[in-house]
């Protein structure tokens, strides 16, 4: 067991870390096995932080020692920080401890880069396989792989973690080269490149009919990404397109935004009073509907509105623009249209369609099915009837939802309460991941 | 009027519900007999468990419903909701009548029912597999204390039997007096009394210490928002939340404050 010294190394470990937003634990498929731990497709959350912010994964740094000096990043190698670092045995022993207690799903490893991005690599890919050889762990590992290490690791290093990331961190090469310039584009997209085609080349060897019977673990819960929010003057556009290049081309899982902090003094970079925390709201939601809503970058923003609207969802805002589409009639509307309903969500679009099956659909219904109708009135008919507390006239549903009633307490401030972490709660319950 | 009665098992539960469908029996209501309170109106009727009864009958719900269907009933079976026997009955009935299409009736009083209370439970149940937490006792046995709205024990142990199947542990239903031993093998539940705090590990408070230092250093100060955690980490689980408590003024592994119930 880890003693004293391990309280201060773990402090300054987990600190620099906490700005990584990745929390899931979900979408592995890891078999059951005699050793300790499973993982579970819905992932879990074991706490909340004082922040809100789930806790899943012991999120740590093997080192905050880097070569590199980023100038948005708390460990750049010019700040005077306290520095420590994990032996890959302390790291094992921690998790192990934290795991069998049931304080985590798993293990979240990253690191400042030491030496160089192979041997950083190395020592990751050196711990997280103690930790399955050794200690027979078999809960969730979340990977960071390092920019600039050689590709043979990086695609060992799939082969232990349930999940590999690497951090674009800038959304465009331009504010790359000039908050991160020891670090290149290609060192980024290269390796997720890489390990997309492996995943696709899996995907496609378990179609076949005469595939193995096991395949090596290779990644099973994807990759992720992480991207900076506010630091650099990429509109919202811009990120949307960069996530579903992303999505498409890379095959993510998951982008991850996350709102920019100053913690360092820097002329290159903005001065916030606040983190753009309704910014990072709003690309999470805009995020959710290019997902599992089937919209694209393009139809939620262009060139002549690039920013997300402050007061209302992407989804609502999409609806109000497209006025002609809507009100759609519940009783027959496919789902892919129900999905496009402002207010309707993937749950509340397949009960309509469950009720569908067995009766026609009537207004009252809706209530019993649990769905909120407070954006989702304006934009349906039952039974070819329009129930809205106003005509469907864009400008006067954007009154509706924005100005508030006489008695009825402002839900601006609500907004920002909302984070993502309300729909991985959500999401996790239901499986929808 | 007849109240039919059983003993308390989800087995006897069935049992009962295959006599009262084969039998024509309409109970007016359906109660573990030990909660049974005799009155001028009503007539007791008990049913006993019947294994083969109850498995045949399970079968046959499995088949003509769906598995999800019998989830539900097990489910809304943990339930703390008054009344859950008769809304299960009603269910399963309605099942018989509609076959395989029974969950599709979302606006039918009898399914919404049971699917709301079905999915409260399977909530919380998710929720406390994040939320348990072991305690490592002297004698190298893990102890977990729970307080939930419903019976979410025999969830979790199902849940801990894969996860930590090298461990023997128990994971203690406070408020019922209730627990689920796991010998490594197998697990069961029984009724347990517990007078005294059970007796930590050396390297338990130590653990605890890390992460509660942990819990405080992952937070972004920036962004502190008390009501948003609370939101997902209703005050109602802090008790034995290691996170959420103090550490003890000394290190004095005899005494848990957590425990105390």
């Amino acid at each position: 067991m880890i003693r004293e010294s391990a309280l201060k190394k773990l402090t300054i470990l987990a600190e620099s870390a906490k700005y990584d937003a990745s929390c899931a634990s979900s979408g592995s498929n890891r078999a059951h096995s005699a050793g300790v731990g499973t993982t579970q497709s819905s992932g879990i959350c074991h706490s909340w932080a004082a922040d809100g912010r789930c806790i899943s994964l012991l999120k740590i740094l093997m080192t905050n020692v880097c070569i590199y000096n980023c100038t948005y990043c708390i460990n750049r190698a010019n700040n005077d920080v306290p520095r420590a670092a994990f032996t890959p045995e302390e790291i094992c022993e921690l998790t192990m401890n934290f795991y069998t207690k049931n304080y985590i799903e798993g293990l979240f490893l990253s690191s400042g880069v030491i030496q160089s991005p192979d041997h950083t690599m190395e020592l990751l890919i050196k711990t997280v396989r103690r930790l399955r050889e050794i200690h027979r762990f078999n809960g969730y590992i979340h990977l960071k792989l390092i920019p600039g290490a050689n590709l043979d690791l990086v695609h060992t290093a799939c082969r232990y973690a349930d999940r590999v990331s690497i951090n674009i961190e800038l959304p465009s090469r331009e504010s790359l080269a000039m908050l991160a310039p020891q670090k290149k584009v290609e060192s980024i997209l290269l390796p997720m490149h890489s390990v997309g085609e492996t995943l696709q080349h899996n995907q496609e060897v378990k179609k076949k009919k005469n595939k193995p019977k096991t395949m090596p673990a290779y990644t099973p819960a994807g990759q992720s990404t992480q991207l900076i929010i506010g630091a650099t003057p990429e509109t919202d556009l811009q990120i949307m397109r960069l996530s579903s290049w992303l999505y498409e081309k890379m095959t993510l899982k998951r982008v991850y935004y996350s709102a920019y902090i100053p913690v360092n003094n820097d002329s290159r970079l903005p001065v916030l009073h606040t983190p753009p925390l309704l910014r990072e709201h709003r690309l999470y939601q805009a995020d959710w509907l290019l997902r599992f809503y089937g919209f694209s970058a393009e139809e939620l923003l262009d060139e002549a509105h690039p920013r997300f609207d402050v007061e209302l969802d992407p989804k609502i805002c999409w609806a109000l623009r497209n006025p002609g589409r809507f009100p759609v009639e519940l009783n027959i509307a496919d789902y892919e249209v129900l999905l496009r309903v402002p207010g309707i969500g993937v749950r509340s679009a397949k009960k309509i369609i469950a009720l569908r099956k067995v009766q026609r659909i009537q207004y009252n219904d809706l209530r019993k099915l649990h769905i909120v109708l407070k954006r989702a009135q304006y934009f349906f008919t039952v039974n070819g009837k329009y129930y809205g507390d106003t005509p469907l006239d864009p400008a006067a549903i954007r009154n509706r939802l924005t100005i508030p009633y006489p008695g009825r307490v402002s839900s601006q401030l609500d907004l920002f309460d909302i984070n993502r972490d309300t729909s991985d709660l959500t999401s996790a319950i239901s499986g929808e991941i | 009027m007849i109240i039919c009665t059983y003993d308390g098992s989800f087995e006897g539960l069935l049992s009962l519900f295959s006599e009262c469908i084969t039998k024509n029996i309409q109970p007016e209501n359906i109660i573990e007999q030990s909660k049974y309170e005799p009155d001028l109106i009503n007539e007791e009727l008990f049913i006993p468990t019947n294994i083969s009864a109850a498995n045949s009958f399970r079968r046959r719900l499995r088949n003509a419903l769906s598995a999800q269907s019998l989830k539900h009933l097990f489910f809304v079976f943990l339930s703390a909701l008054e009344n859950k026997e008769i809304c299960m009955y009603r269910y399963a009935c309605f099942g018989l009548q509609t076959g395989l299409n029974l969950n599709k009736h979302l606006s039918d009083k009898r399914v919404a029912m049971i699917h709301d209370v079905s999915l409260k439970v399977g909530c919380e149940a998710h929720r406390m597999k994040g939320l348990l937490r072991f305690r490592e006792l002297d004698d190298g046995r893990y102890y977990a204390p729970v307080r939930t709205d419903h019976f979410v024990l025999p969830i979790l142990a199902s849940h801990f039997s894969k996860r930590l199947s090298a461990k023997q542990w128990v994971i203690h239903d406070v408020p019922r007096s209730t627990a689920a031993l796991f010998d490594r093998e197998s697990w069961y539940i029984t009724k347990i009394e517990q007078t005294s705090a059970p007796e930590l590990s050396q390297d338990e408070l130590h653990c605890q210490s890390l992460w509660r230092q942990y819990f405080s250093a992952i937070a972004i100060k920036e962004r502190i928002n008390p009501k948003l955690q609370r939101q997902f980490l209703p005050k109602r689980y802090w008790d034995y939340l290691v996170e959420m408590q103090d550490a003890p003024a000394q290190k004095n592994n005899s005494s848990d404050d957590h425990l105390s119930s």
